[in-house]
């Protein structure tokens, strides 16, 4: 460290061309200035700091002259200075820099400094500078900043929050998703994908893209979603959900337009239902083909008050997968719709595979790895029947399993060619078996149960297993179980109970007289 | 609730005529016993339970049944079931023996007309 020079230095080191007067006159208005105020000579030696300076730094004037200065520098920023100002001074180019210096207090405050080379017939003579505290602005900045870096993460957790984080699990339905940000880092989209088990048993799913970005759209977004799950569940049908969630967009003027496509499932037939508002649509794939389900197309929501849906069906083919996708994998520029849903159906048509796979597939060849200009949202459906005569079942232990079950149930019969009473005796026998299970799998809320039916020549059994710990029957005197268990051995040819240590399975069986006679249509295998 | 069941009541000469139409099993069972319950009044002869457009009842609504029968019993007042001959309840209802507190007919006029 080189020692500080004495103040009273030889003259031609002296900060202005002028005589003692006129140096005497600058140090007298520089130390009233309420700004810090320095000079240095012509080798970069501080040999004036002023007394504002000196009261902020608590130091003395020896200690501040020189290059020592740098020592009242925050550690963190002392290299950057002097470095900085070295380099400055070298070049004799202005010098400005922001760092952190310690006050008398041992404070660390924030300061702007800026110095000017001045010269004499182009000869650097020395340099005049000043300082200003900013630490207020400083702390204002980091508190911005840390405030612009907490809306990012509420834009990006919203986001995230309101994209299901995982898809259900349903019964016999493989369900894929993927989710691709726009290339615009911080741009939200609206786009939204769904699915969710029906109380008639069919599996609805749905993708839908609000128009524009930001915190608006992906918060209508949020909204959509919850009212589409709501309207899904008593509705029967995509056109009416859909003409139910327009005439929600229609209220209070709030100026957003949607599109999406909603399409209901019947997993055991492959039979598809759905409705289009102004959205891209569905493809069909099988290994080696792909097709688009035409039909049942309509405007946007939130382009007309009263706007009519329509349904369009359809039968998928037994192993076909189902794509829904937003726009942002079918749109761009430079290139026609029409060209981009020809070139999503020819990558469609020869991927194949797990259905994660089938998606990441499709995203590589449509997008070539690159990111997309729009977000884009892929959700793939597959349905996985158990094969004719089979009914496979896994069911949350509660009560409100009951009405899903019997429809799936009844579906089945109605394929394996029983008859009206027949139908009615099975699903109220298998039902009570169910109940037993629920009432078995009493306690932790995730308990579930299996049923898996059977039709073999002529015959059905049924295999209810309850998964959940064994609760001894409650005694206290009304019945309903042993009700239960009178009833299915009532109706149904044989009934077997089976308690053990893990739950208790109740197996029954059902002579079918009409079986295989007058059965209605069965999917094509 | 997914399983839909409605309730409707009306008076009918000496008896109240509650017609029950869709499915009841547990997870609406007691809603339909508080809905007759509670219109059943002190000075009918008979409650009828039209089952005509019932299309599935389980062993918690076979409970409702004798339990409404407890009720109306205590009261010196009759429980008839109106059940068509073609209806799948027809065995349920024989297999859980409720035959021994209800009067079982296959038409209104004829659940009306018993005595």
């Amino acid at each position: 460290m080189v020692p500080a020079r004495e103040p009273a230095e030889p003259m031609d080191d002296r900060p202005f061309e002028e005589d003692e007067r006129g140096e005497a006159r600058f140090r007298e208005l520089a130390d009233g200035a309420p700004v810090f105020i320095w000079t240095a000579d012509r080798d970069g030696m501080v040999d004036f700091v002023n007394r504002g300076w000196l009261d902020f730094t608590g130091r003395s004037r020896a200690e501040e002259l020189g290059d020592t200065w740098v020592l009242g520098v925050h550690p963190d920023d002392a290299e950057g200075v002097e470095s900085s100002w070295w380099r400055a001074h070298r070049r004799r180019v202005p010098w400005e820099r922001e760092y952190r210096v310690r006050r008398r207090d041992g404070v660390y405050r924030w300061i702007v400094d800026r110095g000017a080379p001045r010269f004499v017939a182009h000869e650097l003579v020395g340099w005049v500078g000043t300082a200003t505290d900013i630490h207020e602005r400083k702390e204002m900045e980091s508190k911005l900043a840390a405030a612009a870096a907490r809306d990012h993460e509420v834009a990006e957790t919203l986001q995230r929050s309101l994209l299901p984080e995982r898809l259900p699990r349903i019964d016999g339905v493989a369900l894929e998703a993927r989710y691709l940000p726009a290339a615009r880092g911080t741009a939200i989209g609206g786009d939204w994908y769904d699915a969710l088990e029906l109380d008639d048993g069919r599996v609805a799913v749905v993708v839908g893209d609000v128009v524009g970005h930001g915190l608006r759209a992906a918060t209508m977004m949020g909204q959509l979603r919850n009212a589409f799950r709501a309207y899904a569940l008593v509705e029967s049908s995509p056109a009416q959900t859909l003409t139910r969630l327009n005439r929600l967009l229609g209220k209070d003027d709030r100026d957003v337009m949607a599109t999406a496509l909603y399409l209901i499932l019947d997993r055991e037939s492959g039979e598809v239902c759905f409705s289009s508002a102004g959205h891209p649509p569905a493809l069909v794939t099988s290994p080696g083909s792909a097709r688009y389900l035409e039909g049942g197309r309509s405007v946007p929501l939130g382009t007309a008050d009263v706007a009519a849906y329509r349904d369009a069906t359809d039968r998928l083919e037994p192993g076909a997968t189902l794509l829904l996708y937003t726009d942002g994998l079918v749109e761009r520029r430079d290139t026609a719709l029409d060209d981009r849903l020809t070139q999503l159906r020819s990558v469609a048509s020869i991927a194949g595979g797990e259905l994660g796979d089938v998606c990441d597939q499709i995203l590589g060849g449509i997008l070539g790895g690159a990111s997309a200009p729009d977000d884009v949202a892929l959700l793939a459906v597959r349905p996985e029947p158990a094969p004719d005569g089979v009914l496979s079942m896994r069911l949350p232990a509660d009560p409100a399993a009951l009405a899903p079950l019997r429809r799936r149930l009844e579906r089945f019969l109605a394929a394996a060619g029983a008859s009206e009473d027949e139908c009615f005796d099975i699903t109220l026998s298998v039902s009570e078996a169910a109940m037993n299970a629920i009432e078995h799998a009493y306690g932790p809320a995730d308990a579930e149960f299996e049923l898996e039916g059977r039709e073999q020549s002529g015959e059905l059994t049924v295999t209810v297993r309850d998964t959940g710990s064994w609760r001894e029957p409650r005694s206290s005197g009304k019945g309903d179980r042993g009700r239960g268990l009178s009833i299915m051995r009532g109706l149904m040819d044989g009934v077997e109970v089976t308690p053990s240590g893990r739950g208790t399975t109740v197996f029954l069986r059902r002579r079918l007289s009409g079986a295989r006679l007058g059965a209605p249509t069965r999917r094509p295998a | 609730m997914s399983t839909i069941a409605e309730v409707a009541v009306r008076r009918e000469r000496e008896a109240l005529v509650a017609r029950l139409s869709g499915e009841v099993d547990m997870t609406n069972a007691s809603f339909v016993r508080e809905e007759i319950t509670s219109a059943v009044p002190n000075d009918v002869a008979a409650l009828v339970i039209d089952l005509s457009e019932a299309s599935y009842l389980d062993s918690a609504a076979i409970e409702v049944i004798f339990e409404l029968s407890r009720r109306l019993d205590r009261r010196r007042q009759q429980l008839r079931l109106v059940v068509p001959a073609t209806s799948p309840l027809r065995r349920l209802l024989t297999v859980c023996d409720v035959g021994a507190v209800a009067s079982m007919h296959e038409r209104l006029a004829q659940a009306l007309d018993a005595a």
